[in-house]
């Protein structure tokens, strides 16, 4: 399917922006970015991706997981995890070597 | 020294036994302060140093403190970043244990420079109200300066319990607020100014609402990401 290999492609290609500072408050999660001096504020599931992708897995591995953790829907999440990417890359809170 | 408690970029590090926050717990009780030596790891202290140098200063007169004048940093990425940093429930467990207060939710607080010879002064005055328990101030000076000492003193008889100065950079003053007791930083002399980051450990809002609040007064706050991913939980 074309959503998993354009994410099998990002394996090991998205890592998040060193310049992002961020810190789990219960469910949630708060980055600040140092370049652009903003705030984010990222809900329970989205605080699990960044934790995921910060500790250097890829966009595939963390879908899988996730699939494990969340009661979802894998093709729901494979475009939600598309989605929240584009999102991430947008706003430079990620790298995507692509 | 090393402090047992240490904020680094990417997280809160406890170096200490039970036993030492022991002792700054009955430090605290007894002097209604404690020091936490290089509270921020030197690397992040150099960081922040960097970015305050590229501030901008206001002039600012806080209400309800009878006599004071201060410059305070208009926010930038060192303010946003100690906000951040400070914003940490395994920190805010530690103060709780060494100050015995109630659960703290958020820390709020402002970079503040005070500059000899410039009319910038402080009187005594006791911070309570907004929620706040307790206090914290943190030395972010690229000098040693003299003067702009904590000063805690009894409200009624106002004699004064407890002195500290706070000359150690990137060294934090943790004190203790209550209606009996009032507080003031005494004024800087000779040359060198005094920058730090001073605010309060708050039992209310938690952070992401303060981020809100401060959103509101100009600080930028963004969701990417809020509406794609509903909680959803397994069991």
């Amino acid at each position: 399917m074309h959503t998993e290999s354009k994410n099998a492609q990002l394996c090991g290609e998205v890592k998040p922006n060193p310049n992002v500072l961020s810190k789990r408050l219960g469910a949630e999660m708060v980055l600040f970015h140092l370049d652009t001096d903003h705030f984010y504020e990222l809900n329970g599931t989205g605080a699990r991706f960044w934790e995921l992708l910060s500790a250097g897995n890829c966009p595939d591995k963390i879908r899988a997981e996730m699939i494990k953790e969340f009661s979802v829907d894998p093709n729901h999440l494979s475009t939600e995890v598309e989605s929240f990417l584009a999102s991430l890359q947008k706003e430079q809170l990620i790298f995507v070597n692509d | 020294m090393k402090s047992t408690i240490q904020v680094t970029r990417a997280e809160i590090v406890f170096s200490g036994s039970a036993g030492a926050l022991g002792q700054l717990r009955l430090q605290f009780e007894r002097q209604h302060y404690v020091r936490l030596a290089q509270l921020l790891e030197p690397g992040l202290l150099d960081f922040l140093q960097a970015q305050i140098d590229q501030g901008k200063f206001y002039e600012r007169v806080h209400a309800g403190i009878k006599s004071n004048k201060e410059l305070c940093m208009a926010g930038n990425n060192a303010f946003g970043a100690l906000l951040l940093l400070m914003n940490d429930e395994k920190l805010f467990e530690l103060i709780r244990d060494v100050t015995q207060c109630e659960r703290i939710r958020c820390f709020e607080g402002r970079i503040y420079r005070v500059i000899p010879g410039r009319g910038h002064h402080d009187s005594w005055h006791n911070d309570l109200g907004e929620d706040r328990l307790i206090g914290m101030s943190i030395n972010l000076s690229r000098e040693a300066y003299r003067g702009g000492i904590l000063q805690i003193r009894d409200q009624d008889s106002q004699r004064i319990i407890s002195e500290v100065d706070n000359l150690g950079i990137g060294d934090a003053v943790v004190f203790r607020l209550s209606r009996s007791l009032q507080h003031r930083i005494t004024d800087v002399e000779g040359e060198v100014p005094k920058t730090a980051f001073a605010g309060w450990f708050r039992a209310q809002p938690d952070f992401p609402s303060l981020i809100k609040e401060q959103a509101e007064r100009g600080l930028r706050a963004r969701q990417p990401g809020r509406d794609y991913y509903p909680n959803r939980s397994s069991d």
